[in-house]
C-alpha cells in the first residue's frame, strides 16, 4: 500500500441537502442507510473518475483513486474534530479501498502471534474487546477498519490512524474510565502479518458463552463479505475483483467464532478468556 | 454426452478442504466438501461429465462407471443454482 492520502480542507461552504439520487453526469450513486433508519445519513458517486462522499449536510469529500490528496468541504461551524472524525472513520477507509486495498469492518489488536481482528455486526463488542485486550498488552491496531492485502504466502494487514470510540455503559463499567485514549495515529512497524479473524456474537440463552471455536470456512466467507468496505461495488468487475481478494484472505487466516456474554461489566473477564484461548486455538487445526 | 460450461460470474477457490463458489450475478455462495471440491477442479479443465467420472474412478480406484451417477447429479445441483449449464451434445 501506497503512503496514505492527506486530508485537505478547501472550503468550509453549505452545502445543500444530501442527495437522493445521481447528480448529473455522474454514477455510481449509492445512499447509505442505517438498518430501519427512514433517510440516508450519507451518499456516495462518481464524476469522471472523481469519487465523492458527502455526510448529511455536515461534510464533502472527493478523492480520485490512488490520489495524494482528499479535499473536503466542510459546513460552516464543523469543527476540526468533527471533521477529523469523520474522515478517519467513514472517508479515509474508503480512499484506501478505492486505491486498492481492500478494508474489512473490524477492530483488531496486535499481538506477539500476529494482529487478530474481530468482526461482527454493529453492536457486537469488537472495539470493547479490543481496547480490554489492550489492557492486557495487545496493542490497539484497528477500530472498525482494518486494511490488508494477501500474496502467496501470507494476508498483511496495514495500518489506518483510527480514533476508537467505545459505549459509554462499556466505560463506567471498567472502572469510570471518562474516555479511552482516542487517538491512534501510528503504528511500527505499519504492516503486520494478519492471523486470525474473530467473529464476534452474543451467545445464546443456554449457549456456551466465551468459547473461542474453529469456524468452517464456508460458514465464515459469507459473513465475512458481508463486512467489506467499498464503493461502486455493484460494477461486475469491482465485485469480482473483491470476492477473489476476500476468498485469499478466507484461505489466509484462521476464523474462529467467539460467543460473548451480554453483560458489558463483564468486558476485562470476556477479554482475559479469550486471551488465554487464543494461543490454542491459532496452534489447533 | 453431457458437457458442463461454468457460468462466466462464478468465482471460485480451494480453502483447505473446502472449496467455496460465489455466484456474482446472483449473489449466491456454495460451499463444496472435498469431493465436491475435487469434481469442481476436475471440471475446470475437462467439461465432459463423463470424462470427469473415469478420471476420478481412476484417482479413487473406484470401478469403471461406478462415480459418473454421483458426478450427474453433482452437475444437476449445481445447474439448478445456475453455477453451471449443461449441453447434451
Amino acid at each position: 500500500m501506497r503512503e496514505l492520502p492527506r486530508l485537505v480542507v478547501r472550503a468550509s461552504a453549505p452545502l445543500g441537502p444530501l442527495p437522493t439520487q445521481a447528480p448529473c453526469d455522474a454514477d455510481a450513486f449509492e445512499a447509505w442507510r442505517l438498518p430501519d433508519a427512514p433517510s440516508p445519513f450519507g451518499a456516495s458517486w462518481r464524476e469522471d473518475g472523481t469519487w465523492i462522499v458527502q455526510l448529511g449536510d455536515a461534510a464533502r469529500f472527493r478523492f480520485e483513486p490512488g490520489g495524494e490528496t482528499v479535499e473536503a468541504i466542510a459546513r460552516p461551524g464543523l469543527t476540526d474534530g468533527v471533521l477529523e472524525d469523520q474522515w478517519l472513520r467513514q472517508v479515509l477507509p474508503l480512499v484506501v479501498q478505492a486505491a486498492g486495498t481492500e478494508v474489512l469492518h473490524a477492530s483488531a489488536v496486535d499481538t506477539e502471534h500476529g494482529v487478530i481482528a474481530f468482526s461482527g455486526d454493529a453492536g457486537a463488542g469488537k472495539s470493547t474487546l479490543a481496547w480490554s485486550l489492550s489492557r492486557l498488552g495487545a496493542g490497539l491496531w484497528a477500530d472498525d477498519a482494518l486494511a490488508f492485502a494477501s500474496d502467496a504466502d501470507e494476508v498483511r494487514t496495514h495500518f489506518l490512524p483510527f480514533r476508537l470510540r467505545l459505549w459509554p455503559d462499556v466505560l463506567e463499567a471498567a472502572g469510570g474510565h471518562k474516555q479511552v485514549a482516542a487517538d491512534v495515529e501510528a503504528r511500527e512497524p505499519a504492516t503486520r502479518p494478519l492471523r486470525a479473524i474473530v467473529f464476534l456474537a452474543p451467545a445464546e440463552a443456554g449457549e456456551d458463552a466465551e468459547q473461542l471455536t474453529p469456524l468452517a470456512t464456508g460458514d465464515a466467507f459469507p459473513a465475512l463479505l458481508a463486512q467489506a468496505w467499498g464503493l461502486g461495488l455493484q460494477e461486475p468487475e469491482a465485485q469480482r475483483r473483491l470476492v477473489e481478494r476476500y476468498l485469499a484472505l478466507a484461505g489466509g487466516v484462521r476464523l474462529l467464532t467467539f460467543r460473548r456474554g451480554r453483560d458489558p461489566a463483564a468486558c476485562a473477564s470476556t477479554a482475559r478468556a479469550l486471551w488465554a484461548q487464543l494461543p490454542a486455538a491459532l496452534a489447533g487445526g | 454426452m453431457k458437457r458442463v460450461t461454468i457460468h462466466a460470474e462464478v468465482v471460485g477457490r480451494r480453502l483447505d478442504d473446502e472449496f467455496v463458489l460465489v455466484h456474482l450475478g446472483t449473489d449466491r455462495i456454495v460451499s463444496l466438501n472435498d469431493t465436491g471440491a475435487r469434481i469442481w477442479e476436475c471440471l475446470q479443465d475437462e467439461p465432459d461429465v463423463a470424462a470427469v467420472a473415469r478420471r476420478l474412478e481412476t484417482e479413487f480406484a473406484a470401478a469403471p462407471d461406478s462415480l459418473l451417477p454421483e458426478v450427474e447429479a453433482f452437475v444437476a445441483d449445481l445447474a439448478e443454482r445456475r453455477f453451471v449449464t449443461i449441453d447434451d451434445a
